[in-house]
């Protein structure tokens, strides 16, 4: 990995195949769009594809694409808005949904923190990885992390509380 | 953080959005050129359909975009009678009329800078173009026609042009005509995708926004302006996040932008020549659809600080900043999906004293109007309940508002 330069389309088609639904689920968490995201991430892809003669092997080559997707999904939101809110608590199949509070504690997040909770918790990515994805300093990945534990933690109690 | 684990996360996200697709993104890259000739065709015109959407976005700044000119009347667009129709209505919401009448959307009015005519996009052929009609929905007729998909119609100060943009094969550029369709140019020729042309008031040139000019950043987007004719084309924002929806002072010396550089949208305000960028907003909110008052000294925007879509006004240097009305609140399907969304698209009345907007405030999305302070706040649309209960797609909406350019009256 260290040092190496480019990416093969072997390797973007093996990540794709196996990860195309954590890509597509977090990028409609920016997008706000099932639809979207989903163009946002072939979108993204085919950028790869392009540009994988650039990728400088630094980090894992899914943190580069996720920095790719995340920029799609994101240059979308422009015209959409935050994903996450909602008009009532979501029912499934009648039942009230057991993680209202958590979602609505995501949606009021800024998006960067709620994307990097995404990638942490759901994509699991490492700090190095969900920094290069960001864009941002690994310290600065604990660092919004830590914000959005806090205000996650402040919500939620607030959440009971009312 | 109790319920910060992989499968809390999975439910609340939206589900997956189809199969994965590998030759979809081998096509989209250009790897497949030439192999798969046939399949790029069918992909490019779903691209096109995405791109309605992109131009549609694009539109919306254009669409706010008021001069001045004769009589007032608002322009809107309504689907209540099962496809997007472009209505006037005059600005205490009497007398409103279906001008086009034609299977297929028709959408973003804009109009003439005399308001006599009224340019707008319409699909009723197949594809999108740019079409023209009287300000009385006579004399319909196809600018563009062209297989591309064309939308986003701007016209020139003088009303002897109309800008337009073109959406090609996953590109997109912007493009000028003679007002009756004749004289076709592409201004911006570039591999990136081009969008929200927007004239100057002295009509010299024209601000727009452009993405990945030399293909680096394809999801970066920057607001250029060139002069009319395409020459002297100049990146003015320069940074690495997506800066869109460029709108002229009304003296032409500066332009409002939206900026994502902080991680959120913001409005921005420049010189025309790209100096002097100033963050105005500086909070985290959404905050597209910058629009300044025909008088220069506000600019009304969306915000969406407390999660709704809210529209917001300010002093042209960022002071006083002040909520106005509530504008909209997304809907969403119980899985968290969003199912309807519209921009509240704040425009102002010729002589500044009103504001159009839309809400959806009573469940349907309806034109509003209310005094330039925020008082006065008026539904002048009613869908009644036609969109309540029923997928978005099925619900009715009127969007769109655009005043004809007018003086100094009231209704």
């Amino acid at each position: 990995m260290i040092g190496r330069r480019g990416a093969s389309l072997d390797e973007l088609e093996a990540l794709y195949r196996s990860r195309f639904d954590v890509f597509a689920r977090v990028a409609a968490s920016v997008t706000g769009d099932s639809e979207r995201a989903r163009d946002a991430v072939q979108e993204a892809f085919a950028t790869a594809v392009r540009k994988r003669g650039s990728f400088r092997g630094e980090g894992p080559l899914e943190a580069w694409v996720w920095r790719i997707v995340l920029n799609a999904a994101r240059s979308d939101v422009r015209r959409s808005i935050p994903a996450f809110d909602y008009e009532e608590p979501a029912a499934v199949n009648g039942r009230p949904e057991q993680d209202a509070e958590l979602r609505v504690a995501l949606a009021r997040l800024p998006e960067r923190q709620r994307t990097a909770v995404f990638l942490r918790y759901y994509a699991d990515l490492d700090y190095a990885a969900i920094g290069e994805a960001l864009g941002i300093h690994t310290g600065t990945v604990a660092a919004t992390l830590n914000a959005a534990h806090a205000s996650l933690r402040t919500r939620l109690e607030e959440e009971v509380r009312t | 953080m109790t319920d910060l684990d992989r499968a809390s996360l999975d439910r609340i996200l939206p589900s997956t959005p189809g199969p994965a697709d590998w030759d979809d993104v081998l096509s989209r890259s250009g790897a497949l050129q030439g192999r798969r000739g046939r399949r790029v065709v069918v992909l490019a015109a779903v691209a096109l359909v995405v791109a309605v959407g992109t131009a549609s976005a694009f539109g919306t700044v254009r669409d706010l975009i008021l001069s001045t000119g004769p009589s007032s009347r608002i322009a809107f667009v309504s689907d209540r009678d099962g496809n997007s129709e472009i209505y006037v209505m005059k600005t205490d919401g009497s007398g409103q009329r279906n001008l086009t009448q034609k299977p297929g959307n028709d959408r973003g009015p804009v109009w003439s800078p005399d308001g006599r005519k009224i340019a707008f996009r319409s699909d009723r052929d197949g594809n999108g173009e740019v079409y023209v009609m009287n300000a009385d929905g006579s004399g319909q007729r196809n600018l563009t026609r062209n297989p591309a998909s064309d939308g986003g119609a701007a016209w020139s100060p003088d009303g002897q042009e109309v800008l337009f943009v073109r959406f090609r094969h996953g590109n997109s550029d912007i493009y000028v005509m003679n007002a009756d369709g004749s004289g076709q140019r592409n201004l911006t020729r570039t591999p990136g995708r081009d969008g929200s042309p927007a004239w100057s008031p002295d009509g010299r040139k024209i601000a727009f926004v452009g993405k990945g000019k030399n293909n680096s950043e394809v999801y970066n987007s920057e607001v250029y302006v060139m002069n009319a004719d395409g020459s002297g084309q100049r990146n003015l924002t320069r940074n690495p996040a997506p800066d869109f929806g460029p709108f002229w002072s009304p003296d032409g010396r500066k332009i409002a932008f939206v900026s994502d550089s902080d991680g959120n949208s913001e409005v921005y305000v420049m010189n025309a020549d790209g100096s002097g960028q100033r963050n105005l907003t500086r909070n985290a909110a959404f905050e597209p659809s910058p629009a300044w008052s025909p008088d220069g000294r506000k600019i009304a925007f969306v915000s969406n600080r407390d999660g709704n879509l809210e529209v917001d006004v300010m002093n042209a240097d960022g002071s006083g900043q002040r909520r106005l009305a509530r504008g909209v609140r997304p809907k969403y399907h119980r899985s968290g999906q969003i199912l309807a969304f519209v921009f509240p698209s704040p425009t102002w009345s010729p002589d500044g004293r009103r504001i159009a907007f839309v809400s959806n405030r009573d469940g349907n999305f309806e034109v509003y109007v209310m005094n330039a302070d925020g008082s006065g706040q008026r539904r002048l649309t009613r869908n009644e309940a036609l969109g309540q209960g029923k997928p978005w797609r099925n619900a009715s909406f009127d969007v769109s508002p655009a005043w004809s350019p007018g003086r100094k009256k009231g209704t």
